[in-house]
């Protein structure tokens, strides 16, 4: 039977937000208003309106229309911006919320852990949560009892699974919530981006879970902004941006998309001068990434140096600008931060008004092979600290790999894992006392010498 | 139409169809039923978590009747000599006091459940409605050890139950029902307005006065009124209590029926009422 595990169809989800015309009262219509107000929350309420609802005129569909199916066995990403409408479509599926439009069938069991929480009460001890969230997923206490120890072993909770959740980190947390939902053999496994707060290792050990827990024929809906992990883990991704849905299809091919346009990330951007970020002191005009020789790519070859451009445009003499980037990698781990060190501030010196372009260089053979997204800040900082703009995901950017002599991976043809990708001087010498020994080469039993030691 | 999996066993059977809702609803009992377990465990919770990081844990349970028997023993005994029946009036009040220590708890812990409860309220699918019923169930216990020393007082009072004592199950489910009921409706309406948990002790207060707890109902005897003295359902409940322990003349006449109609009502209301609401829960609280 090849029914979908998850059919939605034109999944639509409001929200009220906010006060439209409140401004344009005076004060008796604001008193008028206030002495009205319990009868109209009341006459809503009989509606069966939330009671503040009828307070907020302005609505906002935070879904919009989205459909989509997915099979047994499946992995599907779901990825978008913050506020693309992923946690509330997650919302649905797990049934926390109703939608405003449109209808979805879920076919089985649902093991759920979303950005909100995990569901536990602070007050219960880990193995108390532990039954309580079985008994709600549907498990009998029977079942619980007997996956209660590959839970625990999950988690790595160990000895404080007798302790009262409250006193738990947020990883501990999370990490005994995922365990939970792992273990009790949903149909549909719904994950948010919940497992960003638990340490690298961890994540992978969920992950790996998840294609175990795929592989078991259940299907996972996986939440995430970190493109790799989609492309990596998710046979389909399902873009959202502002409650929609703007592409499904296999996950490379979506990711790609969204990488490209999703975010308005590229390899240049402008702003117009009305939008730019910043304050009375600077601001940010544009932001590019260029090569050694010039050229602006969102692709670099991972033994070439490049710079991030930033024109920094200054409204008042006499001020420190101070600018900061970050680098992170496409698993959102910041890969570093640096400071301009020829910054006239650091010298004690001020800037003058006027356009100016920042670019700091980065060195080829430094970054590993990934996506990586700039953030940046600028601040005034000399006599005193004034935050100008903090802007992330400013441009975006992937680093390709290469081979070659110049290069870290030689013609090495295996993974090269790991956060960077240096290149290092190698040595290799012979220990033994006759190593120079002509026989010894001739025989093909020693190592080739390398080109260092020529 | 269940597909094995490698794990051997799916849950495909269980088909959840997610649509939006309007209107009234009727309570899917099997749902209900279906998650008994979590209603159990949701009352357990509550039970375990109530009395902690007190000193006194469960004694609490008991001395919150026996110190308002001991004050009303003194201010409306002793003071204002209001008549018990002729009945020692510790006994007299503390017999009333524990079934309306249930119900005043009941409703006071229950319309706190959902907003207190919020987080997993956001977190987490399940009938909704588990929350008060819990909360509601959870006191049972808090009722059965109040009862237990209401037996030692009788005891010590050499007063021995009369054989209408068979009834006390059938009055206890009437005082049940009229907590679940008013609870419903006092959850929905505190998770739209808050103003229900500052009205809650209020409420309470005048709802213990409008029942016979402090004085016997036999104060009022034009039938009229005690007729509509009656919609109150505790009204029933205590007068039933001290008829069937203590041997009072409050047998249960045809009022009685007015408070079970008036549970009846409350329970069907409250649910409706609350399946009702529930579709804003998650946004709301």
């Amino acid at each position: 039977m090849s029914r979908p595990v998850i059919e939605a169809h034109g999944l639509s989800k409001r929200y009220h937000i906010g006060r439209l015309k409140a401004h344009k009262q005076n004060i008796q219509d604001r008193i008028a208003a206030a002495v009205a107000a319990p009868f109209r929350r009341a006459a809503g309420l009989l509606r069966g309106q939330a009671a503040s609802a009828g307070d907020l005129d302005e609505t906002f569909w935070a879904l919009k229309d989205v459909s989509f199916e997915v099979a047994a066995g499946e992995v599907v990403g779901i990825i978008g911006s913050n506020g693309s409408g992923k946690s509330t479509l997650l919302k649905i599926l797990s049934r926390i919320t109703e939608p405003t439009e449109g209808w979805a069938t879920v076919r089985g069991r649902v093991g759920s852990l979303l950005e909100v929480g995990t569901g536990f009460h602070s007050e219960l001890t880990g193995r108390e949560n532990v039954a309580l969230n079985g008994s709600i997923l549907g498990m009998s206490q029977a079942e619980v009892r007997s996956k209660f120890d590959e839970i625990v072993e999950f988690s790595e909770v160990g000895q404080f699974i007798d302790t009262p959740v409250k006193h738990y980190s947020s990883g501990m947390r999370v990490r005994l919530a995922f365990a939970v939902a792992a273990h009790v053999q949903p149909d549909v496994l719904v994950v948010d981006e919940v497992l960003a707060v638990g340490d690298a290792r961890f994540r992978k050990k969920c992950m790996d879970k998840m294609s175990h827990v795929a592989k078991n024929g259940s299907t996972v809906l996986f939440v995430s902004h970190n493109a790799q992990t989609v492309t990596s883990m998710c046979d389909r991704a399902v873009w959202l941006k502002n409650g929609q849905v703007v592409q499904t299809g296999p996950a490379s091919e979506t990711v790609a998309a969204y990488l490209g346009a999703g975010l308005g990330l590229s390899a240049e951007r402008t702003w117009a001068p009305e939008d730019a970020p910043g304050k009375g002191i600077a601001r940010l005009l544009s932001a590019r990434l260029r090569t050694r020789d010039g050229v602006v790519t969102d692709c670099v070859d991972v033994r070439e140096s490049f710079c991030i451009e930033l024109e920094v445009d200054v409204l008042q003499d006499g001020q420190g600008i101070l600018v900061l980037n970050g680098v992170q990698n496409g698993d959102g781990a910041q890969v570093f931060s640096a400071v301009d060190t020829r910054n006239p501030v650091l010298q004690k010196k001020h800037w003058t008004r006027g356009r100016h372009l920042v670019r700091m260089w980065v060195p080829g053979n430094l970054l590993q092979v990934d996506t990586y997204t700039v953030e940046t800040f600028v601040a005034a900082w000399e006599p005193m600290r004034i935050d100008q703009c903090y802007e992330r995901d400013i441009l975006c950017f992937h680093v390709i790999d290469a081979f070659g002599d110049d290069s870290s991976r030689g013609n090495f043809a295996g993974t090269l894992p790991g956060a960077v990708r240096p290149l290092l001087e190698w040595e290799i010498e012979r220990t033994d006392a006759d190593w120079r020994s002509p026989r010894l080469v001739e025989s093909g039993d020693g190592p080739l010498p390398s080109k260092a030691m020529q | 139409m269940s597909e094995t999996s490698l794990t051997g066993r799916t849950h495909r059977e269980l088909e959840v169809r997610i649509e939006p809702t309007s209107g009234w609803r009727a309570v899917s009992l099997k749902e209900l039923w279906d998650y008994r377990e979590v209603v159990f465990f949701l009352a357990w919770r509550d039970i375990k978590v109530q009395y902690k990081q007190t000193i006194f844990g469960f004694a609490w349970a008991v001395f919150q009747p026996l110190m308002a028997m001991v004050i009303f023993s003194v201010i409306f005994g002793k003071v204002a000599k209001i008549p018990s029946d002729g009945i020692p009036y510790p006994i007299f009040s503390y017999a009333a006091l524990v079934p309306w220590y249930f119900f005043a708890n009941s409703i006071t812990k229950a319309s706190n459940s959902l907003v207190g409860g919020g987080n997993i309220l956001k977190q987490i699918y399940f009938p909704r409605l588990a929350m008060p019923l819990s909360a509601v169930l959870a006191n049972c216990l808090d009722f059965a050890l109040a009862f237990t020393v209401l037996l030692v007082m009788m005891a010590f009072y050499g007063i021995v139950p009369t054989a209408n004592v068979v009834w006390l199950p059938a009055l206890l489910l009437l005082a049940l029902g009229a907590a679940l009921g008013v609870s419903f409706i006092l959850t929905a309406m505190n998770v739209q307005f808050r103003d229900v948990r500052h009205a809650m002790t209020f409420l309470v207060q005048a709802w213990m006065f409008a029942t016979p707890v402090v004085y016997p109902s036999s104060l009022i005897e034009d039938p009229f009124w005690h007729a509509m003295y009656s919609l109150n359902p505790m009204v029933g409940v205590i007068e039933g209590f001290r008829w069937a322990l203590l041997g009072t003349d409050t047998a249960p006449d045809t009022s009685i029926l007015i408070s079970v109609a008036v549970s009846i009502c409350l329970l069907v209301v409250g649910t409706l009422y609350f399946k009702r609401m529930e579709r804003t829960f998650a946004d709301v609280v």
